[in-house]
């Protein structure tokens, strides 16, 4: 007994080996609970059903066909897009100005760190209702803070033209502490000796930043930009408890969409919704595997 | 360190002041808040402070909902899923980042697929699935389908990456055998991601509504923001309860947050590894 | 370096977290399995040794009036604690609705739910409710004590499949003290359409940010019925199931509400149904049109108000009769049916009927109710039971009912109040309709 234990062991202890061993588990629980639902949905797509999985029929491509036509879907991409293109550099951004600031471990820069994380651990749904109400026109505390000073009592999230960038504008200040959070963990993941060698050189905190410090987060980084970006192209939680994806449809995005069709009201479509989903699902993978790839170059280029 | 000047200094005082104010402002509001009365909530013109206060909305809070029981069922389902994500993400990245072997790139590219549907989508086959594994309403039927994370394996992944080269070797060099490697010699050296990735999983399973409330069928099983949900009725919303609700939900996640970032220690560089 | 070195080094503080955790699951799983056994979904009638029967019961009271609810049960509980068990789940009615068809698909879902009216279509057409016309039957409770339209909530081929646990109307709530500071007769609210605009312009007073009438353009009952159905213009021909929203009379009505809002101002633009009620309830909104459950708003900001049923159109007078429903979904059994119906009935008895309506402000839909003096005496719900012959379901029995509210008629409003052409508006709203429509056939 004790003798095949071991040669299994050694049978294992080839490194390529024990890689399998160890995405194992995970691979298994993803495998389970995301790609089957995930297959399931791609089936679902081809068929005319609702959300009772009753009467389902075999619909071809017609759903696709639909999508094409379909003026709201083109609006929830455009409007998805704007969000995407805005928010994420503004939350990156914000995010790694933060991080190089409050990476060392000063007692007032832990301080500060924890309390820019503060907005990520709230829900959405009780920062939905806490912005509705700081941003309601007549009840607001912002609007009449506007009027005080003199300025129009802006109409925030009622206005069209308002309405998504206070959105993307909540999103970041929202989101902005989590990527931070990660930044400062890959930050002070840099051998201090890197520095010091730059010092040496005679480079300035700048210099520092762009030689050493981008460079080495490099991974963290593009981790960042990735999910931020799905995250982004998935957007809901935010929209569904402040605007419902008004006014005009101004903030109506894919998300919304796809759960309006599906299973916010009657019939619930889930063919369809699945189909807009495929979609969706097609944009952000074109987007972040791009992404991926471009950072994937980057990593080997800049690998020390 | 270049010398800076007291005037920089102020500035960067001053910017950062500026910075928390705009970030805490809100948080102060929802506390004040969950203290006043519901009409100084509605009133107009709004004002930050208020000039009565009341436990009241806590009281209703506590008389409603069976507010431990629900923190008992969010510990665990939180805690557990956070648990065994990061332990299950960390090997799987560890070998993603740092192992060459067959069928890497398409096994990650897979994983990073499945990021990005919306699980608004995947929510009726899951259940479905749940279903049939006789798993609804039990703690682990709500801990499992989430044990691992893309999320997570790829946050791991891109902290070993990072990582010097050829760490491994000297454990190799000992005789450590693969495991061993990643568990004494790679591991330590991650702990502040391991704790940040064990942050996000606690607060995003914590928070989360419809995931639970899909994956059980009784009171006795929900989470707190299922709780939270009691005061949004259909057709009036209990203004001061929930923001009551919401200050008791969050508290603890605050007070586990400054917890832990007395071990966001300098990884690599306090770990003896530098030379 | 030896392997001890290594085992030293271990992150020993995060370990014993870890442990820690691990207990807590285990043992908490431990004990939870054990009363997992008595809570779990009982599809298929949970009967005890005794031939107790415990009847899952799903419904959306989150609010206040929740409370009420759970007094109810309990007390159902407790008098008949050998025969039946009610277990209540609690929980929005969004998510509830989402909940529902896949817990019907896999034969999981509650022996009793609580759904609104207008989400109940599909599943009635889709059979995935039972006919509950055995209701009286077995009961021995008699159609003729409801009130017209109380057992018409969800219908299908003349047989009932929800039975009522609350009915409504809409109203039109004023604000005693604005109307007394802008000179109006406080007692008394507008009759007419000519009337409700004038009454607007005098309360509105941009200086102290006070608007006349509300106007939502989402997150609101359907109340542009009372003005559409009331002009005597409509939005879909149920025989023909074709749209007929783009008719002269709508255009009137249309270009009536947007010269109240994009001329006049009486009302915020762009506001949602809360906003409107929010400002109702701190005393900004002179008028506004909304179910009983604005009354308790109301009573919380000290805001002396009056309730009446909307204004009289050019054609007629409507309201929407709306309502929330008892229904049995198909997979439930016999022994569990029998116990919904016996807790129905026992909802349905003057005496809960009374307490639930004096205590929540809907009106009694039992007819021994209305007459009951208490409940005479309370001029809020007299005024709400005494609806007449206005209240009626709004486009009913149309599964596409609550998107042609949500999605066209709510949009259309925003339009408007936008400036856009009325006509175009209308004209494009008309055509989605009939897109909806489409899945109807």
């Amino acid at each position: 007994m004790t003798n095949r234990i071991r040669a299994f062991t050694k049978f294992i202890n080839k490194p390529e080996r024990a890689a399998y061993l160890f995405i194992l588990p995970a691979m298994l629980i993803i495998t389970f609970f995301t790609l089957i639902p995930l297959a399931a949905t791609l089936g679902i797509s081809l068929l005319k059903m609702d959300v009772f999985l009753k009467d389902a029929d075999f619909n071809g491509l017609r759903h696709f066909v639909r999508l094409f036509k379909d003026g709201k879907f083109w609006n929830a991409l455009y409007n998805t897009g704007f969000f995407a293109i805005i928010e994420v550099p503004l939350q990156i951004g914000f995010s790694l100005i933060a991080a190089v600031f409050v990476s060392r471990n000063t007692r007032f820069r832990k301080f500060i760190r924890s309390t820019l994380f503060l907005p990520s651990v709230c829900s959405l749904t009780a920062i939905g209702i806490m912005w509705s109400f700081l941003l309601d026109p007549q009840t607001g505390l912002y609007p009449q803070f506007l009027t005080e000073i003199g300025l129009p009592r802006l109409e925030f999230l009622r206005d069209p033209n308002l309405a998504m960038p206070s959105i993307i504008l909540m999103t970041v200040w929202r989101s902005f502490g989590y990527t931070m959070i990660i930044l400062v963990a890959a930050i002070q993941n840099i051998p201090e000796s890197y520095y010091e060698a730059a010092q040496l050189d005679g480079a300035g905190k700048v210099s520092q930043f762009f030689r050493i410090t981008i460079p080495s987060i490099i991974p963290a980084l593009s981790f960042c930009v990735i999910t931020a970006t799905i995250a982004a192209l998935q957007v809901f939680d935010q929209i569904f408890v402040t605007t419902k994806g008004g006014p005009l449809d101004k903030t109506e995005t894919m998300v919304t969409y796809i759960y309006s069709t599906g299973f916010g009201t009657a019939p619930y479509d889930l063919g369809y919704a699945s189909a807009i989903s495929v979609a969706l699902l097609l944009v952000i993978m074109v987007v972040t595997l791009s992404m991926n790839r471009y950072f994937l170059s980057k990593e080997s280029t800049d690998a020390h | 360190m270049i010398k800076r000047t007291i005037g920089g200094k102020a500035l960067g005082f001053a910017v950062t002041l500026l910075l928390l104010i705009a970030v805490l402002h809100p948080f102060l509001w929802i506390l004040i808040s969950s203290f006043k009365f519901e009409q100084d909530l509605i009133k107009f013109p709004p004002t930050f402070f208020s000039e009565q206060y009341t436990f009241s909305s806590f009281t209703l809070v506590w008389e409603r909902i069976p507010l431990l029981e629900f923190f008992r069922n969010t510990i665990i389902f939180a805690g557990g899923v956070m648990v065994l994500s990061v332990f299950f993400d960390s090997m799987a990245g560890y070998a993603f980042a740092r192992i060459r072997f067959k069928g890497k790139k398409t096994l990650f590219t897979l994983i990073l697929i499945t990021m990005m549907v919306p699980f608004q989508v995947l929510m009726i086959p899951l259940f479905v699935e749940v279903y049939k594994l006789g798993m609804l309403d039990t703690y682990w039927g709500l801990i499992i389908p989430r044990a691992a994370s893309a999320f997570g394996i790829f946050m791991m992944r891109s902290f070993f990456v990072a990582l010097p080269k050829d760490l491994e070797e000297s454990g190799r060099v000992d005789g450590l055998n693969e495991f061993r490697i990643y568990w004494s010699i790679i591991l330590p050296l991650c702990k502040p991601a391991m704790i940040t990735l064990g942050i996000f999983l606690l607060m995003n399973n914590w928070n989360d509504l419809i995931y639970p409330l899909m994956l059980t069928s009784s009171t006795e099983m929900r989470t707190l923001s299922a709780g939270l949900a009691m005061f949004v009725g259909q057709r009036s919303i209990e203004y001061g309860a929930t923001l009551a609700a919401a200050t008791l939900s969050l508290a603890p996640l605050v007070v586990i947050y400054i917890m832990a970032q007395k071990y966001f220690v300098q990884g690599v560089a306090t770990s003896g590894l530098k030379g | 370096m030896s392997t001890a070195k290594w085992g030293k080094q271990q992150p020993r503080v995060l370990l014993s977290v870890l442990l820690t955790f691990i207990l807590i699951l285990m043992s908490a799983c431990g004990s939870s399995n054990g009363d997992n056994g008595s809570n779990g979904n009982n599809a298929d009638g949970a009967e005890g040794a005794a031939g107790k029967v415990t009847l899952t019961f799903w419904n959306g009271f989150t609010g206040p009036d929740g409370e009420l609810l759970k007094t109810i049960v309990n007390d159902y509980n407790k008098a008949n604690a050998d025969k039946v068990e009610i277990k209540m789940d609690v929980m929005p009615w969004d998510q509830l609705n989402q909940k529902l068809p896949p817990a019907i698909a896999t034969d999981t879902a509650p022996g009793l739910v609580a759904i609104i009216g207008g989400s109940a279509t599909p599943f009635i057409r889709n059979d995935t409710f039972q006919d509950l016309s055995g209701f009286f039957e077995a009961t021995g409770a008699s159609k003729d004590d409801f009130k017209n339209g109380a057992l018409e909530l969800g219908v299908k081929e003349d047989k009932p499949y929800l039975l009522p646990m609350q009915m409504n109307g809409l109203y039109l709530f004023w604000n005693k003290t604005l109307f007394k500071n802008a000179g109006l007769d406080p007692e008394k609210a507008p009759a007419t359409l000519e009337e409700l605009t004038a009454y607007a312009e005098k309360l509105t007073d941009p200086a102290k940010n006070q608007y006349g009438f509300g106007v939502p353009v989402a997150g609101a009952a359907p109340y542009y019925a009372s003005f559409i159905i009331g002009n005597g213009g409509n939005v879909v021909d149920l025989d023909t199931k074709k749209s007929v929203f783009d008719s002269p009379e709508n255009t009137a009505t249309f270009g009536w509400l947007q010269d109240l809002v994009v001329n006049k101002k009486v009302s915020p633009k762009g506001a949602a149904g809360a906003d409107l009620e929010k400002m109702m309830m701190s005393g900004q909104l002179g008028m506004y049109i909304n179910g009983p459950w604005m009354a308790s708003g109301l009573k919380t900001g000290s805001v002396d108000f009056g309730v009446a049923l909307p204004p009289k159109g050019s054609a007629a007078q409507f309201t929407e009769l709306g309502g929330i429903g008892f229904a049995v979904p198909s997979g439930a059994s016999d022994a569990e049916k029998q116990a919904a119906y016996d807790f129905i009935n026992y909802w349905n008895s003057p005496e809960i009927v009374k307490k639930w309506s004096l205590a929540n402000g809907f009106p009694p839909y039992i007819k021994s109710v209305v007459e009951d003096p208490e409940v005479q005496k309370d001029p809020l719900i007299s005024a709400m039971a005494n609806m007449g012959d206005a209240a009626k379901p709004f486009l009913p029995g149309l599964t596409t009912a609550d998107r042609i509210n949500n999605e066209v008629i709510f949009t259309a409003i925003e339009a408007v109040q936008n400036g856009q052409d009325v006509s175009e508006v209308l004209k494009q709203a008309s055509g989605d309709i009939d897109e909806l429509l489409m899945s109807e056939k």
